[in-house]
């Protein structure tokens, strides 16, 4: 390369950096807006602008709670989304490595079925038909069982790629130590999979919290409500409070943005991971 | 030891139970009650035929939900696939805050849709939205921006954009640099422009991302709920409706019965949409 072209590259990707800073506003300044808001008072709340709060309200964030009765909705939704994951890891670990190792016709027939799961969209009142039936309609209990049946086809498809390139001798030695079945999926397989099980948690974790569909055709009662239907009943009643629902969608987002800035690495690459592999 | 007892299947029981009991059986048997005359105030469950799916052709709900769902899920997509390879290739550089982008332009796919929903009514609102506010300040008149069909339609549109793009430019990154640079190297000293360099490595090694990105974002296109229930609820009267709000609405106005015939003429549709897509998945990646 002459010294002139290498000079005119390099400012064709000093403007591409430009242009891509710029853009990336469209994303900032909404997010900016939020927070700014959530720290206003009632007369500046009522116009959604980007101006720095004249007057600091941090009381917000306890009106919410207060008022708003936010909190029932974080600890029902730490609740759901801490049995959800924990059931969805442990039944597509178990999925994964058993279905795999098989390879029957058995075990085909059943990982075909569980692929039907990532396309088949919700069947609302079905489910909540068969809930009232086993007498479960609107406990948590329905709402976790439902989460992993929904959210487990992903996992397991996850968990099987990776068991298929464990060494099948890795049994193997197991095996001649006189482990089988249960003992060696956990004392050899699991420890193992530790690497797609962060990015599962993280990721199921994730889906958990922010989902609002579910709770909503299968929570009735408010006292079980998870924090995405708390915070939109709460929309609502205070309607243009922007103020008051600028903190509620700060205290909504601030887990899944803290388990994003720490675990970014396996949550990009597991919400991406089909692509490469093709 | 044979494989019988080394991978028993009953390991498989209560995980594989769970999926069966909670989302293969209400999906097959559960959609009987399609064809009985179900609702809260029944004193008798009678098998009604075809009754419950003949509003699907009378109620003009039904083409008003179907084409804005079938609106939605094009465009998006189409846009996704479009603006996240333009980024992908933007970001595929050697620019210096690469990774801090891709870490912006990711993050909003994090966010709940009900953040995204609440953050879009919030800069569309009709009264004081922030768009309306500086429409005002130009001396522009504020729009009513969910009172009508195509300017609701529009901004559920952008919110899906704007949340979900960096997703799509994940996914099509990561597959750019998947390809071997040998290859542009090699096209390098043959003296290939930058335009040949992307058509002839770089999109034929995109094929089965962008078949990808397709895939997912038109099923979730086909079954958006959260966006358009908080912005909208599917009004004015039914004009913004989807056939997952329709699911839902039709479930609020206690018509049991219809609103799972919707869900399983929906739900047949949808598998056999994903079906034809993978064999044109299958024809399309065939020659790489």
């Amino acid at each position: 390369m002459t010294g002139s072209t290498k000079a005119r590259s390099s400012l064709a990707l000093s403007l591409v950096g430009i242009v891509l800073w710029i853009l990336s506003l469209l994303i900032l300044l909404p997010l900016a807006l939020v927070i700014l808001t959530s720290f206003k008072n009632l007369q500046e709340g009522a116009t959604l602008n980007l101006s720095w709060p004249q007057v600091f309200v941090p009381a917000n964030y306890l009106t919410v709670f207060v008022d708003g009765k936010i909190l029932g909705g974080v600890l029902n939704s730490l609740l759901v989304t801490s049995f959800a994951t924990a059931l969805i890891l442990l039944c597509s670990a178990l999925l994964g490595f058993v279905l795999t190792r098989r390879a029957s016709r058995t075990s085909n027939v059943m990982m075909t079925l569980i692929t039907l799961g990532l396309v088949a969209p919700f069947t609302a009142l079905p489910t909540i038909l068969l809930l009232k039936t086993l007498g479960i309609f609107g406990t948590h209990a329905a709402l976790i069982a439902v989460y992993t049946a929904m959210f487990l086809p992903f996992t397991t498809m996850m968990m099987a790629s990776f068991v298929k390139t464990l060494p099948q001798e890795l049994d193997q030695a197991a095996i001649v130590d006189g482990a089988s079945g249960p003992v060696l999926f956990w004392r050899i397989i699991l420890p193992l999979l530790q690497a797609p099980l962060v990015t599962a948690f993280l990721l199921n974790a994730m889906w958990v919290w922010n989902d609002f569909m579910l709770p909503l055709y299968l929570l009735t009662s408010a006292e079980k409500w998870t924090l995405p239907l708390s915070v939109f009943s709460f929309f609502g009643k205070y309607n243009h409070s922007w103020q008051l629902i600028s903190a509620n969608m700060v205290i909504v987002s601030a887990p899944v943005t803290i388990l994003y800035l720490f675990g970014q690495r396996f949550i990009i690459s597991g919400m991406t991971a089909g692509a490469v592999k093709g | 030891m044979n494989i019988k007892t080394i991978y028993p299947y009953w390991m498989t029981v209560v995980p594989f139970g769970i999926y069966l009991v909670f989302l293969i059986l209400p999906s097959t048997v559960g959609f009987s009650m399609a064809f009985t005359n179900w609702n809260p105030y029944i004193e008798e469950l009678r098998f009604t035929g075809f009754a419950a799916f003949e509003d699907m052709f009378s109620d003009s709900v039904y083409p008003t939900a179907i084409t804005n769902t079938l609106l939605f899920a094009v465009v998006t997509s189409v846009l996704k696939v479009g603006i996240g390879l333009v980024l992908a290739l933007a970001l595929n550089s050697a620019l210096r805050t690469r990774n801090l982008l891709r870490t912006v332009y990711f993050f909003p796919a994090v966010l709940s849709p009900l953040v995204v929903g609440l953050l879009f009514s919030a800069l569309f609102d009709g009264k004081n939205g922030f768009v309306n506010v500086q429409l005002v300040g130009w001396g522009l008149s504020p729009v009513s921006w969910f009172g009508q069909r195509v300017s609701a339609n529009f901004v559920f549109i952008f919110s899906e954009i704007w949340r979900s793009t960096g997703y799509s430019m994940a996914i099509l990154l990561a597959a750019l640099q998947s390809i071997p640079a040998e290859y542009y190297e090699a096209a390098e000293m043959d003296g290939a422009t930058a335009w040949i360099k992307f058509r002839d490595i770089s999109l034929p090694y995109l094929v089965p991302a962008i078949n990808l990105v397709l895939l997912t974002s038109l099923l979730f296109g086909f079954k958006i709920f959260d966006l358009v229930y908080i912005m909208t609820g599917g009004g004015p009267g039914y004009q913004t409706e989807t056939i997952s709000t329709l699911i839902m609405n039709q479930y609020g106005q206690d018509m049991y019965a219809q609103s799972t015939a919707t869900n399983l003429v929906f739900s047949v549709v949808l598998v056999a949409f994903a079906l034809m897509f993978q064999s044109y998945q299958k024809r399309s990646e065939a020659h790489l």
